[in-house]
Order: structure tokens, then C-alpha cells, then sequence
């Protein structure tokens, strides 16, 4: 791992809650060239970060490389375009990709108006 | 009518000539293409390097065709020994069985080639000519060929190959050296794969959607009601549009089921506005589009605000498209949320399709989705807080103009012909926003059990309706205006948009005639149905695109809205210029044809670029049905009020699905 992939990382929160992500569930692991693996996991807007090599638990696979994965999680990646351009491999929920391709930077969400 | 040759398979689709060659130049839209990208532009057989001759062209189903082609092509018919069969199977890519037949009396020696070359274009390359910023390649590997396109880590290929042991692969094609003995024949297999994207999908979406496709299209249209009528026609018609709609049925990946792509060829993507009122059309016949057009735009609902794509909180999408030119952010398709009436068309058609299924599990499902679009109604869609949803685009480079269905950049005019200043509150829009908080009120009472959100949303609908018909009401022409502009001054060219306020019942009961008058006026209705704008406006021109041509969608709107306030005669004059258009369409309507009146042409004149077979001009005698038939959902029963004009003898729909299992509806001529 880089220093700048390590002081990225260090910054990210570990747990938070994002009101856009209610009703939401899953795990997506990332899975970093170079890092590892850094699991992403979404209950009902509550989400925390797991490191670690496990990724059983995971709905969701994406492998990537680590310029890919700080530009993604800086919210300067849009995840579908990166599919799309082969940055990003993705594998299983591609639904739960979807739900939560706004969630980057973590904790940083606007708080959405609901009726 | 048009000479090239469609195959389609959800995601995937090939044009070519009636030979089925595939001779695509920069702007032409023959090709073999998948997720918005051409995979294959020139795919040529010859035969002693001679492009064959066509005898017959067979569409054995919307995904298979069949060609009987001669060796030589010439004007005069030559009474050749050898025939060739040339048959194609579309399915990621496509698979494609040459078979040559030697009649004569003595073996023949021929040299079969197969040219093969790709350009890679995204199809807005192809759309406006714009030039790739990659390179391409070609190798061949091993018994395939390889044709490759690199830009960056964006990598697209396309791998063919042939099973005859004779196949001799280079970098330009297919050659096969064969001896055919009397009476004999010689055949091969051709596999053309496009490698794209890179996901694989879960288990349960891949099986939701491993479907064998003769199979599904047998079971699509044994599931639809049976038609019987004593008019031909109109069974044929229904026969192509069931058909048709099963072609265009696109697999959205990220949930199980399909949903209605717009068109061939331009918009084999999944739209908000066109998959939702396709959905709406389709809903008595083949409701299943509707659950899953609903599950995936509530998947890609915003969730931010970002110029680039115009996308806000709570807006459903416009458009969602997979090429290079989106993958590298040049279009902001990914997805693109240009579209100001696609989240009121969202709420209607989830309480519509409730009332025909009874499907309340998908009602509570998608209640957070809904509630975001409500929201997004009040929050972004009024900019300004005049109590009116108006447009003006984020997104000044490559966004759309125009945010309402006739999104083409000269579509809202006043009658003088001068364009209307941004943004623009058009009237149908207003009309969807006062339908969608009825409807979501009966929603919140009736099933997400909140009767506070409920009353607040009648009254504000109420209100709107009160402010509509007095801010948009034009005294001196008696009909209302296309639009406010950004000052709040009425547009007031004739539009067909005035229908679809009859359509979502904004429309006070003492205007409503008026309205009904000037849809049947004869400058608005050609005879075949509603011009998008009225003729003796400054910028009417019956091959307008949205400024004077009939488009049937809009018609089937009309005549449905037209019934909603008791006109029912007048909407079985539109259904029948429409089914009437269709006949001479053979059953496919266009998008859009020629604002001609039927008076002066005595046939449709078909509009140069429309899409064909398109998805809402193909629910539009499916919607048109309804109407004539009266049909409604009342609770646990289906309403059935035939109004069918006296040329039609007689209309039967059998085995209707709804939440009362199955019904019939039967109409006769004589109603009206």
C-alpha cells in the first residue's frame, strides 16, 4: 500500500449512518491491488468499514487498482463509468452497486428531503 | 419502406441489407451492437468474389432471420445451380449458418469469403459522426479472429469463428476453398461474440433471466389475452405490437426480469419516460414489464445533486446508456436525469399497475422510492416555488433543452414561431404532477396506511388544479398553453399536450369540451391522429419532429384522456386513425409519421429517421384497445364499457390478468 492509499484510508470513517441508505442492506468488498480487501458493510443506513482478507460475507466483489480506489471512495469516481472504462470488476449484487454508487465519501451524503 | 434487415435480442441487435451483409459507413446504423456499441460494421460474404444476390428475406421470429441468396447479384434472374441459405440467430452476438446448395449436374468449386472489420463506435459516434479517440487492432488467435478496440484500460473485442474444418482465418475475414458434389451441400457455423463489459451478475438474476427464447416468446404471447375480432387487421396489428414488445424487451442485469427498451435502433436503452408509459400501455396485456421498469428506476433513482448528469435527490432517470462515450464521461448518460416528467410518470404508473395486480408487496417495496419522488417534486422539480415543476438544464454542454417528451431542442414555441425563454413549466407536466398526488394519496391511504400524507396531498393537488386552470388557460383561444417561459408568460402555439391533460384529469369539467374540440379540430387532427402541433402555427411543419408529425404514443394518450372525460366518441375516431395508420405499417407503427392530412395523402407518409419498431409507438394500439374497449379496474373487478365504432364489428379480449384472476371484455360496433 502507497502512503497516499494509507493516509486516505486512515481517514475514512469506520462507522456512520446515511439517511439516503435506509432500508438498505448488504456487503460489498473491495478488493484492492496491492491493499487488500476493505469491506464496505450497509444495514438500514447504518454502515462500517471492516479490513481484512474475508470476503464470504460479500454481496458484492469489485477489484481494482489503488489509484481507482481512493478516486472511487473521494467520491471523484463515478462507479458505473469506472465499469464501464474496465477500472473496476465487479462481481454478484450489481443492484446493491447501484443503491449505493452515491454513498462516496462516506459520511458526506446531503440530507435527502423525504415526503 | 426501409431495406435494411432488424434482428434483435434485448441487449443485442444486428442491421443489415436484405442480403445481410453489413456494409456500415460512419453515420449508418448497420452493424452488430450490444450496450450501445458497435461490435461488427462490415461483415460482407461473397462468393467468387461476388456479392450474392437476395431471392427472399424471412424474419423467422425478432431474433432469427432467414436469407435465400443467390451467387451472383443481378437485376435479371439467373437460373443458377447453386443456391445459398444464409440464416441468423441473435443472442449475445450472434450465431449464423451459411449453407450452399448445388442443384447442378456436375461439382462446383467455389471460394467463400467472409469480410470482417469493426469500428467500435459508440452509437452517439454513429449518431453524429464524431471520429474514435482510441485504436483498434486485429490478430487472429488461433482458428478465431480477433477484431479489438483499446483506449485506455476501456477495452472492447469481438471473436469469430467458423466450424468448418476448412476455415482459413486472416486478419481481414473468413475464407473457405470448397468443392460441392451434385446434389450435394456444404455448410459451417459462424460464432460472433462481443467481449465487453466486465461483471458477472449473481446467480439469482442470472437465472431469473436464463430463459431459452423460443420458449419465452411462446409463453409471452400464450400469457397475453387472445384477440378476436371480425376485423383482420386489427388482430394482426395486435399479433406484431405483442410481438414487437417481446423484442424489446431488454434485460436491465441488475434486476431479474425485463423491461421495455425505447427503440430500434437508436434507444435499445432502458429510458424513464418511454420504458414507463410503454409499461402503462402494456399493463392490461403484459404487466410484467411494469414491476420491473418500476424496480429498476427506483434502482437508479438520484441520490445527489450533480450538474453533470442533471441528476437531484428523488429524480427518476431520463436515460442509462453503456458506451464508450458515457463510460468516458463525454455524455452523461450513466445514468442521464434530464427528464422532468419521467418521476410523476413513475408514481402514476406504480398506482396504476396496483389497481390492475393488486401487487400492494411492491406498493410497500418501493414506498421510500416514492415518497423520494414526491419529494423531489416540491424540492427541485418547482425551482422556483411557484407551485409549477419547470426545466432548465444543469448540464449547458451536453444536456437536453427540452426535459418533457418532446425533448428535440426546437419543440416549445409560441404560435408566432419564437422559442420560449428557460425554464419552462410545460402543461402536461403539471397535468402528471396532479395525477401522481392522487394517485400516491390513494397509495399512502390505502396501503402505506398514512392518512396525513394522504389529505396533504389531495389538498395540494386541488390546488393545483384550481392555479393550473386559471394560470395556463388561454381566455381568447379557449385551450391552454403549451408552457409558461422562464418570464411566466404563456406559449401559446396549439399543442397536442393539451390531451394529455385531459389524460391525467387536471382539466376543470368546464373547459373540457373546449379542449376535446380543438383536439378534433382539422388543425390538429390530421385523420390519422393528433399533430404534435396544430397546423397554421408559425413553426409547424408536418415532418417536424415535434412540431407537426403524428406520433401514435401521443394519440393513445389523447384518446384515453378524451375517455376519462366522457368524449368517447371522439377517442374512437383517434384509435381509429391510428389502427387505420398501422394497417399500412404492416402492424408496426413508427415513432412518429407525417402530419399530412389523411385527406390529401390517403396514406401515412412516413417521417425520414423514426425508430422502428419503437416501444410506446407499439403500446399505442394496445392503450388504444382499452379505450375502445372501456376497460378499468375497479377494485377486485375489471370494468368493462365498450365504445367502438361502428366500422369494427365486433372486439373480443380474452383472459385479461388483473388481481381478479382472469376476465373478458367483449364490444361491438354498434356501441357508438
Amino acid at each position: 500500500m502507497n502512503q497516499h492509499t494509507a493516509e486516505v484510508m486512515a481517514r475514512i470513517p469506520r462507522i456512520g449512518y446515511d439517511v439516503r441508505y435506509t432500508s438498505l442492506r448488504g456487503t460489498a468488498c473491495f478488493k484492492v491491488e496491492g491493499v487488500g480487501n476493505w469491506r464496505l458493510r450497509i444495514d438500514d443506513g447504518h454502515f462500517d468499514v471492516l479490513l481484512g482478507d474475508g470476503d464470504a460475507d460479500a454481496d458484492l466483489v469489485l477489484s481494482l487498482d489503488q489509484e481507482t480506489f481512493i478516486e472511487l471512495i473521494e467520491g471523484r469516481q463515478n462507479f458505473l463509468t469506472g465499469v464501464l472504462q474496465g477500472r473496476i470488476r465487479a462481481e454478484g449484487d450489481l443492484a446493491l452497486a447501484f443503491r449505493f454508487r452515491g454513498i462516496f465519501p462516506l459520511g458526506q451524503g446531503p440530507s435527502t428531503p423525504v415526503m | 419502406m426501409s431495406t435494411n434487415v432488424s434482428s434483435l435480442n434485448g441487449n443485442t441487435f444486428v442491421v443489415s441489407d436484405r442480403t445481410g451483409n453489413i456494409a456500415a459507413s460512419e453515420t449508418d446504423p448497420k452493424g452488430l451492437f450490444q450496450d450501445d456499441t458497435r461490435f461488427l460494421s462490415r461483415w460482407i460474404l461473397k462468393v467468387n468474389g461476388n456479392l450474392p444476390g437476395v431471392l427472399s428475406v424471412d424474419d423467422l421470429t425478432y431474433y432469427a432471420t432467414q436469407f435465400f441468396l443467390t451467387p451472383e447479384n443481378t437485376t435479371v434472374y439467373v437460373n443458377s445451380p447453386v443456391a445459398i441459405l444464409r440464416k441468423r440467430s441473435v443472442h449475445h452476438g450472434f450465431r449464423e449458418d451459411i449453407t450452399i446448395l448445388n442443384y447442378g449436374t456436375e461439382a462446383v468449386k467455389l471460394d467463400i469469403r467472409v469480410e470482417a472489420a469493426s469500428d467500435f463506435a459508440d452509437l452517439f459516434e454513429v449518431k453524429d459522426a464524431l471520429k474514435k479517440k482510441g485504436e483498434a487492432y486485429k490478430r487472429v488467435d488461433g482458428h478465431q479472429l480477433v477484431l479489438g478496440y483499446r483506449r485506455a484500460s476501456f477495452v472492447r473485442e469481438t471473436r469469430i469463428s467458423a466450424t468448418a474444418q476448412e476455415t482459413l482465418v486472416d486478419e481481414d475475414g473468413l475464407s473457405f476453398h470448397i468443392q460441392i458434389p451434385s446434389q450435394g451441400s456444404w455448410s459451417t457455423c459462424l460464432h460472433v461474440i462481443p467481449i465487453g463489459l466486465r461483471y458477472r451478475t449473481a446467480a439469482k438474476i442470472r437465472d431469473g433471466n436464463a430463459v431459452s427464447h423460443d420458449h419465452s416468446l411462446e409463453q409471452w404471447l400464450r400469457d397475453a389475452p387472445r384477440l378476436v375480432s371480425s376485423w383482420n387487421d386489427l388482430t394482426r396489428i395486435y399479433r406484431r405490437c405483442l410481438i414487437d414488445l417481446a423484442a424489446l424487451r431488454f434485460s436491465p442485469v441488475v434486476v431479474p426480469g425485463a423491461l421495455p427498451a425505447a427503440g430500434l435502433p437508436w434507444f435499445m436503452a432502458v429510458f424513464g419516460r418511454d420504458s414507463l408509459l410503454t409499461s402503462f400501455q402494456a399493463l392490461p396485456f403484459t404487466p410484467v414489464l411494469a414491476k420491473t421498469t418500476l424496480r429498476m428506476l427506483a434502482l437508479l433513482q438520484g441520490t445527489q445533486v450533480d450538474d453533470f448528469r442533471d441528476e437531484e435527490p428523488g429524480k427518476i432517470i431520463h436515460e442509462l446508456r453503456l458506451g464508450e462515450m458515457t463510460a468516458f464521461e463525454e455524455r452523461p448518460h450513466s445514468p442521464y436525469y434530464g427528464a422532468a416528467d419521467s418521476t410523476p410518470l413513475f408514481l402514476i404508473l406504480l398506482d396504476e399497475y396496483e389497481r390492475w395486480s393488486g401487487d400492494a408487496e411492491l406498493v410497500r417495496d418501493l414506498e421510500r422510492a416514492a415518497r423520494l419522488a414526491l419529494a423531489w417534486i416540491d424540492n427541485y422539480g418547482d425551482r422556483d416555488g411557484d407551485g409549477y415543476v419547470e426545466y432548465e438544464r444543469r448540464n449547458t454542454k451536453t444536456g437536453l433543452e427540452n426535459q418533457c417528451w418532446k425533448d428535440s431542442w426546437d419543440s416549445i414555441r409560441y404560435a408566432d414561431g419564437r422559442h420560449a425563454q428557460l425554464p419552462r413549466a410545460t402543461c402536461e407536466i403539471q397535468g402528471y404532477v396532479y395525477d401522481a398526488k392522487m394517485r400516491s394519496a390513494r397509495l399512502a391511504r390505502e396501503i402505506w396506511s398514512d392518512p396525513v400524507l394522504a389529505d396533504r396531498l389531495e389538498r395540494e393537488a386541488k390546488a393545483l388544479r384550481r392555479r393550473f386552470n386559471e394560470d395556463f388557460w388561454l381566455v381568447d383561444r379557449g385551450y391552454f398553453a403549451l408552457a409558461l417561459d422562464g418570464k411566466k408568460q404563456k406559449v401559446d402555439a396549439l399543442s397536442s399536450n393539451i390531451g394529455h391533460l385531459l389524460w391525467s384529469g387536471i382539466v376543470e369539467e368546464d373547459k373540457a369540451a373546449a379542449v376535446a374540440a380543438h383536439l378534433m379540430s382539422e388543425r390538429l387532427f390530421s385523420g390519422w391522429g393528433v399533430r404534435t402541433m396544430a397546423e397554421g402555427d408559425a413553426a409547424y411543419n408536418p415532418i417536424g419532429y415535434h412540431v407537426g408529425t403524428v406520433w401514435p404514443h401521443d394519440t393513445s394518450i389523447i384518446a384515453h384522456g378524451l375517455q376519462r372525460y366522457g368524449y368517447r366518441q371522439e377517442a374512437g375516431r383517434l384509435a381509429l386513425g391510428i389502427l387505420n395508420a398501422a394497417v399500412f405499417f404492416d402492424g408496426r407503427l413508427p415513432e412518429a409519421f407525417a402530419g399530412f392530412p389523411e385527406s390529401l395523402t390517403r396514406y401515412p407518409v412516413e417521417y425520414p429517421t423514426a425508430c422502428s419498431p419503437q416501444a410506446w409507438a407499439t403500446g399505442a394500439p394496445l392503450l388504444l384497445l382499452r379505450v375502445l374497449l372501456g376497460m378499468r379496474p375497479i377494485q377486485e373487478s375489471l370494468l368493462v364499457a365498450p365504445a367502438i365504432p361502428k366500422t369494427i364489428e365486433r372486439i373480443e379480449l380474452l383472459g385479461i390478468p388483473g388481481r381478479w384472476g382472469k376476465a373478458d371484455a367483449f364490444g361491438r360496433g354498434w356501441s357508438i
